[in-house]
């Protein structure tokens, strides 16, 4: 904290910093007053519209749950809409989201100071893949001529044998072919307790204070030199920063599945960053990847408890960063998230079937951020963002429940007798109150909240200069099949989150697997065996639908079509060849497909001259090949095995020996691996391994 | 005896050297030729002049083979590791990570088999070989920088 004080009061000395990149804005108390107030008020009026129309003819236990599930959904919708409503006030005014002066482009004076790392936590990920990445980012760098301020750290957890090895291959092929030995560094650690976060922990016990800032990639990030000395340079000129967080733009899948969700990213997250930004100014989230970190705050303050209880809600924390930006947060330290921040790319699972793989991990990371909302210490805005991963997951149920007590609403007023003499005697009948119209404004409100920011962005786009790089005027055709497509994805995905929700909440966990990282697609057997609860319930609840009122049937029709169409859904959405034929018909079409970057340029270069890297045999190649061998043991951490690992050892090279390679299990591979006794090669010289 | 040819201060121990030991003698010091990627004749007799005048020098009896071979690693080993520290001027090439990495850095400097000649040769002049080396030493981490990354507490302030 006092090294903060520190930087404060220098902070106005020009010759220290430069006044042009510092992360101040005026209002934020407004803003924050703004924003909440016009989403409560909003969700007041939705709220009581829909107990208008509900209660015209007095309102029933369940016509009250609905009104209490539709206001909590409604909520949540808008504050989305009224974040998506100022970005898009920022962006046609081109406007700075954090000091609301005129968007300029950051123009640095001089070379950067500080001494950066980029760290690139791996688990079984694809060695060539990752190191297409770093080579990418790498050579982008070298352009910049900030190449000396930074150093890469390739931090393995990986526990396939097979995948190791080629990571160390992989490693030392790209040190020799960038000439960066001493600039490209690699480790793996041998045991990985606490996941990623874990290994980070790691890495900044051991390596991580040489450098005063770590730029933190995932393994299919893949940044500009450009954007990365950027960061380091505000980082250098706003003492008082934690993290800055770049926008990162999903690119480079080839699926259906994944193109019209690189395209909705790139048309409205733009939008939606500057909107956040907006309103969070020094109090942004971290989104755990293509963000930069101040490295002794990051030490000091973000070694994450370990929470009491078992898990899935107890144990060690899952998803680390919102935790780690609250942290930082609590200890005074600012979070920033920088919209314009551009060169800032990752990749998305190819199709829905690995998206909601990816959901069910982040779920359960998300929902233990129940338990850190109402703990001591932290602020108001950490636990807002704590909350919103909460809802992110929560509101699928919510909506679910919302649905199903308006089922059973309706089922209970289709079987009540309209009495025009309630209650108390009359002589004048009570008639029945014609609502349709409240109903027909409240939908419209409801439906205007949800898209209508993601509309103007698309419109935004197609009247901008640069609506050639989204296709011209079929980014209008985009928007409006991406539109249709999400309506129908919304209740598969209602009914995942629902189940992963629920998952949770009964104390089951997620094991911890690469995400699939190429065009896969999903044979349609697959995703039928997956979505069969789905279809059924969709059946069932169109017959109830129905046999309750037609008129309520059709009213349904949007969520059980998503519903009872899911596995079509899914199988025809993971289609590469239909996902290239919308490419070359120019639908869903990004800047970065319609234009490549350099970098991505390179990543495809790099990728298609790694793809012969063989990630099989491992163990084959550390006989075969001396070098392999080599770097291998040069790689092992100076450690001596106990007794008993010794004897294990021992037995294990016996059976490889006499068996060969594929007796051995993965584990035993492991462990010969991390213990090699001799080099293996001399041990298995003129020996035949290759089985018997 | 079965190799007259060894130099000539391994002949007394060579003379009395049975067939099973000189085939463990040869297998070894292939093995570890073949572990620097080399096939180089020159190269190979003086691995095995290496293991000769280590087994000369040891008076552990021969019929214990699995003994033997260790002996006998153990030996090409610190004779590979000697002429390392020799060539490069370090002293702390025995140790398993830093020979390991020479070795790595050996094996790309001597990818087309210039330096096969001078591998073991102790009286030469190897400043060439030890730019060479220096030049694909590979680095796998920086310095160490040790510091304890404390535990958080979800507590009223900020640790």
């Amino acid at each position: 904290m006092s090294q903060i004080s520190d930087h404060t009061n220098q902070y106005n000395d020009e010759t220290l910093y430069d006044p042009t990149v510092r992360l101040r804005g005026p209002g934020v108390g407004q803003r924050r007053l703004f924003l909440f107030g016009a989403s409560i008020a909003a969700t007041a009026y939705a709220a009581w519209l829909m107990t208008d129309v509900l209660g015209a003819d007095q309102l029933t236990i369940m016509e009250m749950v609905v009104v209490a599930f539709f206001t909590i959904n409604f909520a949540w919708i808008s504050l989305s809409f009224f974040t998506g409503i100022v970005g898009l006030i920022l962006r046609g005014l081109k406007l700075d989201a954090i000091t609301l002066k005129r968007l300029k482009p950051i123009v640095r004076k001089g070379a950067l100071r500080s001494k950066n790392v980029v760290v690139i936590p791996v688990y079984n990920e694809d060695p060539n893949r990752v190191f297409a990445g770093l080579r990418a980012s790498y050579e982008s760098l070298a352009q910049t001529g900030e190449l000396d301020a930074f150093d890469f750290f390739v931090l393995s957890d990986t526990r396939d044998p097979d995948i190791w090895i080629a990571e160390e291959m992989a490693w030392a092929k790209a040190c020799t072919d960038l000439n960066a030995r001493g600039k490209i560094f690699f480790r793996r650690r041998p045991e990985n307790t606490e996941r990623k976060s874990g290994n980070l922990k790691e890495f900044c016990e051991t390596y991580a204070a040489n450098y005063d800032h770590m730029i933190v990639f995932d393994a299919d990030s893949v940044m500009s030199g450009e954007a990365m000395v950027n960061m380091a340079y505000l980082m250098e000129n706003n003492p008082d920063a934690g993290i800055i967080q770049s926008p990162p733009q999903p690119t480079g899948r080839q699926t259906l599945f994944a193109r019209i969700l690189q395209f909705i990213s790139r048309v409205h997250g733009p939008t939606m960053s500057a909107g956040l930004s907006f309103w969070c100014m020094g109090s942004s989230n971290y989104w755990g990847h293509n963000a930069i970190i101040r490295t002794k705050a990051f030490i000091e303050c973000c070694g994450l408890p370990v929470l009491s209880g078992k898990p899935p809600m107890g144990g060690h924390i899952l998803s680390h960063d919102f935790v780690e930006a609250a942290f930082m947060r609590k200890a005074g330290w600012r979070c920033w998230l920088i919209p314009q921040l551009e060169g800032s790319w990752e990749e998305l699972p190819p199709n829905l079937i690995d998206f909601a793989i990816r959901d069910r991990r982040w779920c359960q990371g998300n929902m233990q951020h129940a338990r850190l909302m109402v703990a001591p210490g932290f602020k108001p805005l950490s636990r807002l963002h704590f909350f919103m991963g909460v809802m992110s997951f929560v509101s699928s149920p919510l909506w679910l429940l919302l649905l199903l007590s308006s089922t059973i609403a309706t089922l209970q007023n289709t079987q009540l007798t309209y009495s025009f003499f309630p209650g108390h005697f009359t002589m004048f009948p009570q008639w029945p109150v014609d609502r349709s119209f409240e109903m027909l404004v409240l939908l419209i409100f409801t439906i205007g909240m949800l898209v209508l920011p993601k509309i103007i962005s698309i419109l935004m786009v197609c009247l901008g200069r640069d609506r050639k790089k989204y296709g011209g005027v079929m980014v209008l055709f985009s928007g409006l099949l991406e539109t249709l497509y999400s309506a129908l994805q919304a209740p598969i995905m209602m009914m995942l989150h629902s189940q992963f929700v629920f998952s949770v909440l009964t104390g089951n966990q997620v094991g911890w697997d690469a995400q699939e990282r190429d065009d896969a697609g999903v044979p349609f057997k697959a995703a039928l065996k997956t979505h069969r609860t789905i279809i059924v319930i969709g059946l069932i609840w169109g017959a109830i639908a129905v046999f309750v009122d037609t008129a309520f049937f059709w009213w349904l029709s949007p969520i059980l079509a998503g519903l009872v169409l899911s596995p079509w859904l899914t199988h025809y959405s993971s289609s590469l060849t239909i996902g290239k034929a919308a490419r070359r018909m120019k639908l869903f079409l990004t800047p970065e497909e319609y234009d490549s970057p350099e970098e991505l340029r390179a990543l495809t270069r790099i990728n298609a001259e790694l793809a012969d890297g063989d990630v099989k045999d491992g163990l084959m190649r550390l006989i075969e090949d001396p070098f392999a061998n080599a770097l291998h043991s040069a790689l092992l951490p100076v450690r001596k095995p106990d007794a008993r690992t010794t004897i294990e050892i021992g037995i294990i090279y016996e059976k490889l020996a006499r068996l060969g390679i594929e007796s051995l299990t993965k584990d035993e591979k492991i462990l010969i691996l991390s213990w090699p006794v001799k080099p293996l090669d001399q041990i298995m010289a003129g020996r035949d391994v290759s089985g018997p | 005896m079965t190799d007259m040819t060894v130099a000539s201060q391994g002949f007394s121990y060579a003379a009395f050297e049975s067939a099973a030991m000189t085939r463990l003698i040869e297998d070894t010091a292939r093995a570890w030729l073949r572990s620097f990627g080399m096939s180089d004749a020159q190269a190979h007799q003086r691995m095995v002049n290496a293991l000769r005048d280590a087994l000369a020098a040891d008076s552990i009896a021969t019929h214990d083979r699995a003994n033997m071979q260790d002996i006998l690693d153990q030996a090409a080993h610190d004779a590979i590791a000697s002429w390392l520290a020799q060539v490069t001027g370090q002293h702390d090439c025995y140790g398993s990570a830093s020979f390991s990495m020479l070795r790595c850095a050996f094996l790309s400097a001597n990818r087309d088999g210039i330096w096969s000649n001078c591998f073991l040769d102790q009286a030469g002049d190897h400043r060439d070989l030890a730019i060479a080396l220096s030049v694909q030493m590979m680095l796998p981490t920086p310095g160490l920088k040790a510091c304890e990354m404390p535990r958080q507490t979800l507590e009223r302030r900020a640790s």
